[in-house]
């Protein structure tokens, strides 16, 4: 018995593969969404904190830029290029609906 | 810029929260040094998820190459900065819901024009957002044509699909650089200041003291939440007029997984981390709805609000989710309310209970079957159901044949039984019925991947007979009152007769989910249908094209809506099909006397072993010399219902002769004979088998021969039988008489002679009294028939064998039938249709000479009828006919 349909793949490519200690997922834009955007689950997570935001333990957060030589499209240096104040919008800049 | 991104969510003075540039990366990050692992940077080791002492890595990836070693070749596509200009992403999460380490990294390849760094500005500023654990959200989505003058300015930075930018970038949302309440409100919630960490965030205040509260339940009328509903809460300027651009949101059941996984398409995402690692499985969280922490409108110490309620705009998924509900969210279900809330002021929280009356309801009988006892599917193929619980599956089974295709369709519906695409995603899975438990899926489909409003569909191959399980859930797990969908199983079983002339003829294809505007293709041309019901078509099949005979298929379409389709593959033949045979009954062999006719008889069977009734069998000579009954040098006979056909060959050489038997698909037997002395006289018809007890006419024939010749009218070929008056031989040197036999005991042979006068030259017939207890019953024709009202259906031809196999002349046959008026099959739910019994009628008749016996199908004029009726001899032997007169 085989099947046809517009998506269809077999469950063997999503063999199921057992959770670290530490959740090491990669979560782009597209993975998951709640609101907030993430929310603890019955799986993986201690029991205390099902149903609530993952969130920095403190919220306080530092960030770390990396360093480089200059890029191709300037002749600045990058760490200055994307330090440099948000640039003002032009004539091209014209709000339309979001879709 | 990084750093101007950082301080829009460090300056909220009501959240806990503050993002600090702590230096830079031991390294230059490129795709010169990066190495990936399972879609995240394992080197270098300070970027990598384990490097929590750099917890965030903002990594400036001046043409690309790091995004395109991690999501592909072209993931930096210069034609869409819109959605790659930033790339943020979480790869350290610990058990206790806190984060661990993220990146973001900047597409360098983004960032040339002055419209692109503006929107690559609020790309960051969002991604900083993600970072801090923010969902997108939906405020004031129609503002630019809903005559919300202000509502543009409500639009939060976290608005899905970057705002209003295209790949050329520009302000994706006025004062990008400012966050909105709604942005406000969400990281208060995440990160609320209180009097504990108050110290640790000089110049702030303590959240629930500087805001307002709102929360509540939204409820379907049956008590289950209503999820992925956005909650909207707006304040009121003086004039009682909404204030959009200070509206807050929350979409209901924001704390509860909206993607449980199902036992169709998995428990795991694409990491093979289980699905239900996101969000609560309590129930009470479903319908909740949390607009804690709204800041007031500036100048005002209280303020009065207005709670809509509205739907997630079905755009807003995967990548661009707003809400719980990844793959989508389902449109509210019933009218939804407009609520005051009045006199808010600072610190205060308002709960409201929000139960929507005129929303869809469960039923009792909702949860169909389980995985372990599917329920058989419905006779019609055709059901409706409600997905109306988190998890629920609807598990069905029904057999199939092999060689079949079938297709399984289900398309979700409103409220109003409405096809939609805005609520239930039916998800389809297939497995063997004996499956263990548990067990991955043979195959599935995804929710409404079909090309009809709301259809999800899934065409299966069955290449043996087979019990088929079936399982329909909710492509995100979930179940709701408003889940209502209806399937439908589209599948041909058999299809009568199993050969066709090639001109043609009236087809019977029996199944199930036929649907009036379906369409029967056989061997690729259109039939004429003539009648169409749930589980029968009839048809008028096409001649065959040119040339062709043998297998064909016979497919039934729904097509261009459903594009559904169920095939008989090779179901149906013109002659002769793929895999018939045949096997030999009679034949002259060895040497044979000159002159003599003998039967070469053969039964035509199908690849499964029935007899092939109505296949051409071609008698041809191949060799030698003898002469073919048609008088031809070759013979076509039509095999009988019982697959039989049988032509007379007479030898006319003592030269080696070979006479071949085939079928159009090259099936043959052939018989080899020699022609030898012809006897004076012989018999054609040298024995019966009679029922014991019976008495029958018995026409026998005895053939005279001169040399091989017939020998016709002569006084010296006249012939003796019985010792009564002498029978002269026919112009074909047959002489025939009527005999009477019986009646005979069990065993008994009654023996007759024959003598050509003057001579000792004498031939025997032998009658044999056969033990009619032991006759058994083939149908020879007509004993399944579905014709409609209009056309008379066919006489019943059944043939009794006595227990050697040879026809039984006398045997007794009685008939029984009943007639019911005729029903449509019966519905998906509720009683089946009354078929109230018209007539019975019980009739006798006994075989002929070659064993068969005819009967007349019961009917009653202009009334459409089913018979059913079973026809028995002998002790044992029964035969069921089956004959429908349908409207």
């Amino acid at each position: 018995m085989h099947c046809i349909s517009n998506l269809v793949t077999t469950r063997a490519a999503r063999a199921a593969m057992s959770l670290a200690a530490t959740l090491l997922a990669l979560i782009p834009y597209d993975l998951f969404a709640g609101g907030p955007k993430y929310v603890a689950g019955v799986n993986f997570f201690n029991p205390g904190v099902v149903g609530q935001p993952v969130r920095w333990q403190t919220g306080m957060v530092q960030y770390f830029v990396d360093q480089g030589p200059s890029v191709p499209w300037s002749t600045i240096n990058k760490r200055q290029r994307w330090s440099m104040p948000p640039p003002q919008c032009g004539a091209p800049c014209r709000l339309r609906e979001s879709p | 810029m990084v750093d101007a991104a950082a301080a829009v969510w460090s300056a909220v003075p009501t959240a806990g929260v503050s993002l600090t540039d702590a230096g830079s990366l031991n390294e230059d990050v490129s795709g010169s040094n990066i190495v990936v692992a399972s879609q995240h940077i394992s080197q270098p080791s300070d970027a990598a998820p384990s490097a929590t002492g750099t917890p965030v890595g903002v990594i400036f990836d001046a043409d690309g190459s790091v995004i395109n070693a991690l999501f592909g070749a072209t993931a930096s596509d210069l034609g869409s900065c819109q959605n790659d200009g930033v790339w943020v992403w979480l790869d350290n999460i610990q058990p206790d819901a806190t984060i661990a380490h993220g990146i973001i990294v900047l597409n360098g390849l983004c960032a040339n024009t002055s419209g692109q760094l503006t929107m690559m500005s609020f790309q960051i500023e969002r991604a900083f957002g993600r970072i801090l654990g923010l969902d997108y959200s939906q405020v004031n989505p129609g503002a630019l044509t809903n005559g919300e003058p202000n509502g543009a300015l409500g639009w939060p930075v976290m608005q899905p699909l970057s705002g209003a930018c295209g790949s050329a970038g520009g302000n994706c949302i006025p004062a990008p650089a400012t966050p909105r309440f709604d942005d406000i409100a969400a990281l208060n919630r995440i990160y609320p200041i209180t009097a504990s960490n108050l110290a640790s965030f000089p110049g702030k205040e303590t959240t629930v003291d500087h805001t307002v509260s709102i929360t509540g339940t939204l409820n379907f009328r049956d008590g289950a939440g209503m999820q992925g509903v956005n909650v909207v809460a707006r304040p009121l300027d003086a004039n009682g007029n909404p204030l959009d651009e200070y509206a807050v949101t929350f979409v209901s059941g924001g704390y509860f997984n909206g993607k449980h996984g199902n036992p169709v398409t998995g428990w795991t995402d694409s990491d093979g981390n289980p699905l239900t690692r996101w969000g609560s499985d309590d129930p009470s969280q479903q319908g909740y709805f949390d607009l804690r922490f709204m800041p007031l409108p500036p100048g005002v110490d209280a303020a009065n609000y207005l709670v809509t309620f509205e739907p997630i705009n079905p755009l807003y998924i995967l990548a661009n989710a707003v809400g719980p509900y990844v793959d989508g969210s389902p449109a509210p279900s019933g009218t939804m309310p407009t609520l005051s809330v009045e006199g808010l002021s600072a610190g205060t929280t308002r709960t409201l209970a929000v139960t929507i009356r005129d929303s869809a309801t469960a039923g009792s009988m909702d949860v169909i079957g389980t995985e372990s006892q599917p329920r058989l599917l419905p006779p019609s193929g055709l059901w409706a159901g409600q997905i109306s619980q988190v998890g629920q599956t609807d598990w069905f089974f029904f057999p199939v044949r092999g060689g079949r295709t079938f297709t399984l369709v289900t398309q979700a519906l409103n409220e109003s039984g409405i096809p939609t695409e805005d609520k239930a995603m039916p998800a389809l899975g297939v497995w063997d019925a004996l499956d263990p438990i548990g067990s991955p899926s043979v195959g599935f489909a995804p929710g409404l991947n079909g090309s009809a409003t709301g259809e999800s569909w899934l065409r299966v191959d069955a290449s043996a007979d087979d019990l088929v399980r079936i399982g329909i859930a909710d492509m995100r797990g979930d179940g709701r009152p408003d889940y209502a969908y209806n399937g439908w199983v589209l599948y041909a079983d058999t299809i009568l007769p199993a050969h066709l002339p090639a001109a043609g003829g009236p087809v019977v294809i029996h199944g199930m989910g036929f649907r009036p505007s379906d369409t029967v293709l056989i061997g690729g041309q259109p039939a004429t249908i003539t009648s169409i019901s749930p589980n029968e078509i009839t048809a008028i099949a096409p001649p065959a094209a040119q040339g062709l005979s043998g297998s064909v298929d016979v497919e039934i379409d729904d097509l261009p809506i459903f594009y559904a389709a169920a095939i008989i593959s090779g179901g149906i033949s013109y002659d002769a099909g793929t895999g018939d045979s045949l096997t030999l009954r009679t034949a002259p062999s060895n040497t044979v006397p000159l002159g003599v006719p003998l039967p070469f008889s053969v039964t035509a069977l199908t690849a499964n072993l029935t007899p092939a009734g109505g296949v051409t069998v071609l008698y041809s000579l191949s060799s030698g010399t003898a002469t073919l009954g048609c008088g031809q040098p070759s013979c076509a006979v039509v095999a009988t219902g019982d697959g039989q056909a049988s032509l007379l060959v007479t030898p006319t050489s003592t030269a080696p002769a070979v006479i071949t038997a085939s079928l159009t698909n090259g099936a043959s037997l052939q018989a080899h004979f020699t022609g030898g002395s012809p006897p004076a006289l012989s018999a054609l018809t040298p024995q019966v088998s009679v029922a014991a007890g019976a008495t029958i006419g018995w026409t026998t024939q005895a053939l005279a021969l001169s040399n091989g010749v017939p020998v016709a009218g002569q006084p010296a070929a006249g012939i003796s039988m019985q010792s009564s008056t002498p029978v002269v031989t026919g112009s074909d040197g047959i002489a025939v008489k009527a005999l009477t036999v019986g009646p005979l005991a069990e065993g008994q042979e009654s023996a007759a002679s024959a003598c050509l006068n003057g001579t000792n030259q004498c031939v025997q017939f032998i009658a044999i009294g056969a033990r009619p207890e032991y006759a058994w019953l083939e149908a020879v024709s007509g004993t399944i028939q579905t014709v409609p009202i209009s056309n008379t259906p066919a006489q019943i031809v059944l043939r009794v064998r006595d227990m050697d196999g040879n026809s039984m002349a006398g045997a007794t046959v009685t008939f029984f039938q009943s007639l019911y008026a005729w029903a449509p099959p019966c519905p998906t739910h509720g009683r089946c249709a009354a078929s109230p019994l018209l007539a019975t009628q019980v009739s006798a008749a006994t075989s002929a000479l070659d064993g068969t016996v005819v009967f007349t199908p019961a009917s009653i004029t202009g009334i459409p009828t089913s018979l059913v009726g079973v026809a028995a001899t002998g002790n044992s032997s029964t035969l069921p006919v089956v004959l429908e007169r349908h409207p």
